[in-house]
């Protein structure tokens, strides 16, 4: 990761995932007029600098998701709750499988995938927007980055100690002779990584410790906006006791004991603190579905389920997949798609039970239409492996009826021979 | 920011300038992989493995650098490795498993370039091949790097005794997946 791209995550992060505690409110900074432009010798002019850079990287980023009409739904959502400032800020999805928007001083906002497929409404995505936009709105980005001028300083100061200590001790190993300097080498050049790492988190546990209140007001601010614009009051509180569930679901106790994504800095119960926040605002969450918000919500991010569910399984947190694999089923639509990426979290993951598990959402996904052919291939994967060859065959044929210019046909086809030769004694 | 980035790059170069005798010169030739299997290189490449997180099974060839064409030789991996070592617990790394179909194999190939940074990676043309007398798939990918850059690669693997082995080249499609692809294919051709 580039230092522009370090910096930028960390900024990324410390906005909504942050996970703040609600906490004695700070003093409101003045709310921002629209078209505010920094003077050129302010310190908020460096930040914008650095926005703008940020802004360019992204435009030409393989992550830039590339349909228009989901950009311009999210535009329009972000203009619903902030009406005032709708002609100043650039919407950019990013193709990121994890819960995260900005919004940066110069007007730029970022929202990721993980993010859209985890909202169950627009009502929750409005939520988070609420919050970004009123950080841009309160000026907040103007205290964050001073704190981060003076961090990363230091952070760097460190991170260039530590790694030319692992440059001389490269270089004796280097030129040790010894056969296994090469190994010692890339050992060093780990530990150093890791060391640095760690010198970055505690830099940004450094950096979290001064947001935490504008983060609160940034919950309330959001709230409110969300709410001005006919959102559902318990939309905030209903996503972070998802956020939590699905975190408790994960593969690894690190992650687990995180709470949620974005607080692994915090050593209380902060995703509690702000439901709690949140549902003294607008009620307490889990309230009855509203369908059509649901609904509505899905057919705009349908096209994206499949790739965004790929892009999630690339994480290989198995536990998280199959926690939101839950979600996304509970309208009882899409389960050709669903289904099929349920069995594949569970081949993937080869625990005990996972390929009777496998099997059984593959065979769920071809009673659906919207089952990607895939499925069928996978279906055929697990019936052979169970020793069952006609249904293994029965189930290559039918992919290959429905994929029958697949690039791997002849790999099918090859099996196909192979299930129906005679079996040998 | 532009401080940082100067100091960054500064101890970069440091780190490279005292990390040369890592790097090694492959000649061509004969090239032994794993246990017993041989193939021929057509021209001379570095081997900068031990710069980068690889597992011991796996050597990394380049000839201009990493961000112009890196080709990964992996030498017989063992289930539960990858091409590269989780850096944490909670971030592993696509790995070889036992009994994977050739899909699986297909697909452990794709995820391990996503896994090394790489963006949208997508497979294309799919061919039988040979490694060593064995049936082995080959594989064409496509890809992006982070800043949006369009890379071609492409790969030959096969499970052979239990083991994978995987020659897997990549370059940006622009002129240089193109120059020494050649150089690639005389390499699967040694290796059939």
């Amino acid at each position: 990761m580039t230092a522009g791209r370090r910096l930028a995550s960390l900024w990324a992060v410390a906005v909504f995932a942050s996970a703040a505690t609600p906490a004695a409110a700070a003093a409101p900074a003045g709310l921002r007029p629209p078209g505010l432009k920094p003077e050129p010798s302010s310190a908020e002019a460096g930040m914008w600098g650095e926005s703008d850079r940020e802004e360019a990287h992204v435009r030409t980023s393989a992550e830039l998701d590339q349909d228009p009409a989901l950009t311009a739904y999210v535009r329009g959502v972000v203009c619903k709750i902030a009406a005032e400032y709708c002609g100043e800020l650039r919407v950019y999805v990013l193709d990121r499988p994890f819960l995260n928007a900005t919004t940066a001083p110069n007007g730029y906002v970022e929202v990721w995938s993980g993010l859209m497929l985890r909202a169950q409404t627009e009502d929750e995505l409005a939520y988070v927007l609420g919050h970004e936009v009123s950080h841009f709105a309160r000026n907040h980005s103007i205290e964050r980055y001073r704190t981060l001028k003076t961090t990363s300083n230091v952070v760097l100061a460190l991170q260039v100690g530590v790694t030319l200590g692992a440059v001389v001790a490269m270089s004796g190993a280097a030129n040790s002779g010894t056969v296994n300097a090469g190994d010692t080498i890339d050992s060093i050049s780990r530990a150093a990584q890791s060391m640095n790492d760690l010198i970055y988190l505690a830099g940004m546990a450094r950096f979290y410790g001064f947001s935490r209140e504008n983060e609160t007001e940034a919950d309330r601010l959001g709230y409110e906006r969300a709410v001005a614009a006919g959102y559902s009051p318990s939309a905030g509180a209903d996503l972070w006791t998802y956020v939590v569930a699905e975190t408790n679901a994960s593969e690894f106790p690190t992650v687990r004991k995180a709470e949620a994504r974005g607080s692994v800095f915090n050593t209380h119960p902060i995703t509690a603190d702000r439901i709690a926040a949140l549902s003294n605002l607008g009620g307490p969450p889990g309230g009855a579905p509203n369908l059509t918000a649901r609904r509505s919500y899905r057919a705009t991010i349908r096209s994206h389920l499949g790739p965004w569910l790929k892009d999630d399984l690339r994480r290989r947190d198995f536990g998280e997949t199959l926690r939101l694999l839950d979600r996304l089923e509970e309208e009882g639509e899409d389960l050709g798609i669903l289904e099929f990426y349920r069995g594949e979290t569970h081949r993937l993951r080869r625990q005990d039970g996972d390929a009777a598990a496998a099997l059984s959402a593959y065979r769920a996904a071809t009673t659906h239409e919207d089952a990607p052919p895939a499925a069928w291939r996978e279906l055929a994967e697990a019936l052979r492996k169970q020793g069952d060859r006609p249904g293994a065959v029965q189930a290559l044929q039918a992919y290959l009826v429905h994929a029958p210019n697949a690039p791997d046909r002849w790999l099918a086809e090859a099996s196909l021979k192979s299930l129906t030769a005679p079996e040998s004694p | 920011m532009s401080r940082q980035i100067r100091l960054t790059a500064t101890v970069l170069t440091l780190m490279l300038l005292t990390s040369c005798a890592s790097i090694t010169s492959v000649p061509a030739g004969p090239l032994t992989l794993g246990e017993g299997h041989p193939a021929t290189l057509d021209r001379e490449w570095s081997d900068i493995s031990t710069l980068t997180a690889r597992t011991p099974q796996v050597r990394v060839l380049t000839i201009d650098g990493l961000a112009l064409n890196r080709l990964y030789v992996a030498q017989g991996l063992k289930p539960g490795e990858g091409l590269t070592r989780p850096m944490a617990k909670d971030k592993p790394v696509p790995a070889y498993r036992k009994d994977m179909s050739p899909n699986e194999v297909i697909e452990f190939v794709s995820d391990s370039v996503a896994a090394q940074g790489y963006q949208r990676v997508e497979t294309g043309e799919l061919k039988p091949a040979r490694l060593w007398g064995k049936d082995a798939v080959r594989i064409e990918l496509t890809a992006k790097t982070e800043t949006g850059l369009e890379v071609s690669g492409v790969a030959e693997a096969a499970d052979i005794g239990g083991r994978l082995y995987l020659i897997l080249y990549l370059a940006p499609s622009e002129h240089y997946f193109n120059t020494y692809l050649p150089s690639v294919e005389a390499l699967f051709h040694s290796a059939a």
